[in-house]
């Protein structure tokens, strides 16, 4: 069972901490709270995915629904600290090339 | 009653239509005798600017999309009201499609070409993301595209049902159609180049079912005038390949069962 902290930081900036797989039973729960970060003002969302052993499609699809969201409030979803597993899916599907990766908060 | 129009099953489909054109007769059926049959569309990922390469872009002008979001809205529209008729809950997984994959294919003839490498690693992976989906049960039987027409999106989803095969799931292939109907010679060709990959096949009489899949197929109402270009009514052309494929048992589906990689 995956668990999401929420952190609001400086400014507009909202700080998700994800524990546990992110998969198909997981991204219906990540994605209300992202929608929550974007309703509360949030447009510069980091998703902290350190603790994340295991991402499938569905996961990577809710990030990437994220991400348009935060567009459209002229923002952005930013990446931190992915693991190997959740870097290799993303270079399989070529998503490595959309989202901003950072290496720490 | 035939063995494969019972018990739980689980019908793999690359793109939203793929299932209730190819074999949406067998759904139907299992769905009316309560083994709660289940879809999943696997390459139904969001786009966002980046994924738009030049191949991507071209295919977009050739298909008149203006606006790609109002198209996902549609096509997800359409799925579910096949999957209703059908009588399958459907889950979209979250792939992007191949052209929208990098640069891996820039071209027609490299999207109905062999499979590169990074591919087949994505297979394997999507044969473990289908494992550990919601719908998974132990002996769940799993149908995959026999991959007619070589589109590589579904030589990657037959390639996750061998992979599934090599851990012990039933897997079975079902006819890609329209590519089926509109090109047979293509069905021969992708027998001849699977090789041992896959067994006889096995024939579903549909029976009144056929119904039900034409109904399902005519909720894409997107997609049924491109992809039924060849003819001015798709119900006719799918009821007599059906029938065809049935021959004196009426209008059936056919299936291949899946061999796993090293199988004899």
């Amino acid at each position: 069972m995956m668990v999401v902290h929420v952190e609001r930081l400086a400014g507009a900036v909202a700080h998700l901490r994800l524990q546990g797989r992110l998969d198909a039973a997981a991204a219906p729960g990540l994605r209300a709270r992202l929608d929550g970060a974007l309703a509360g003002g949030a447009t510069q969302v980091l998703v902290d995915l350190s603790e994340v052993p295991f991402i499938d499609s569905t996961g990577l699809g809710v990030l990437v629904s994220g991400l348009k969201a935060a567009r459209r409030a002229d923002g952005n979803l930013r990446l931190v600290a992915p693991g190997p597993q959740v870097r290799r899916l993303m270079r399989l599907t070529a998503l490595d090339r959309v989202f901003t990766i950072l290496e720490t908060v | 009653m035939n063995s494969l129009a019972s018990g739980p099953a689980l019908f793999i489909q690359p793109h939203y239509d793929d299932v209730p054109l190819s074999c949406g007769g067998t759904v139907a059926l299992l769905a009316e005798h309560g083994h709660e049959p289940r879809m999943v569309t696997v390459f139904a990922g969001e786009l966002v600017d980046e994924m738009v390469g030049p191949f991507a872009a071209w295919k977009h002008e050739r298909w008149k999309v203006t606006d790609a979001e109002q198209v996902l809205a549609v096509r997800r529209a359409e799925d579910a009201d096949a999957a209703r008729t059908l009588g399958a809950p459907v889950r979209w997984l979250g792939m992007p499609d191949a052209i929208y994959r990098g640069d891996r294919y820039k071209s027609d003839q490299e999207l109905f070409g062999p499979l590169i490498g990074e591919e087949i690693e994505l297979a394997i992976h999507l044969a473990e993301e289908i494992r550990h989906l919601p719908e998974w049960r132990e002996g769940i039987r799993v149908f995959v595209p026999l991959g007619v027409g070589s589109h590589v999106d579904h030589q990657l989803v037959f390639e996750a049902g061998r992979s599934l095969a090599g851990q012990g799931a039933q897997v079975y292939a079902y006819e890609d159609c329209p590519y089926a109907i509109h090109t047979p010679a293509g069905v021969t060709a992708r027998l001849a180049a699977l090789g041992g990959a896959v067994g006889e096949p096995v024939l579903v009489p549909i029976g009144d079912a056929l119904d039900k899949r034409l109904d399902a197929i005519a909720c894409y109402r997107s997609q049924v005038p491109v992809i039924f270009r060849f003819t001015a009514d798709f119900r006719s052309a799918v009821a007599e390949f059906a029938i065809r494929t049935g021959g004196a048992s009426g209008p059936a589906e056919r299936f291949w069962p899946v061999r796993p990689h090293g199988s004899p």
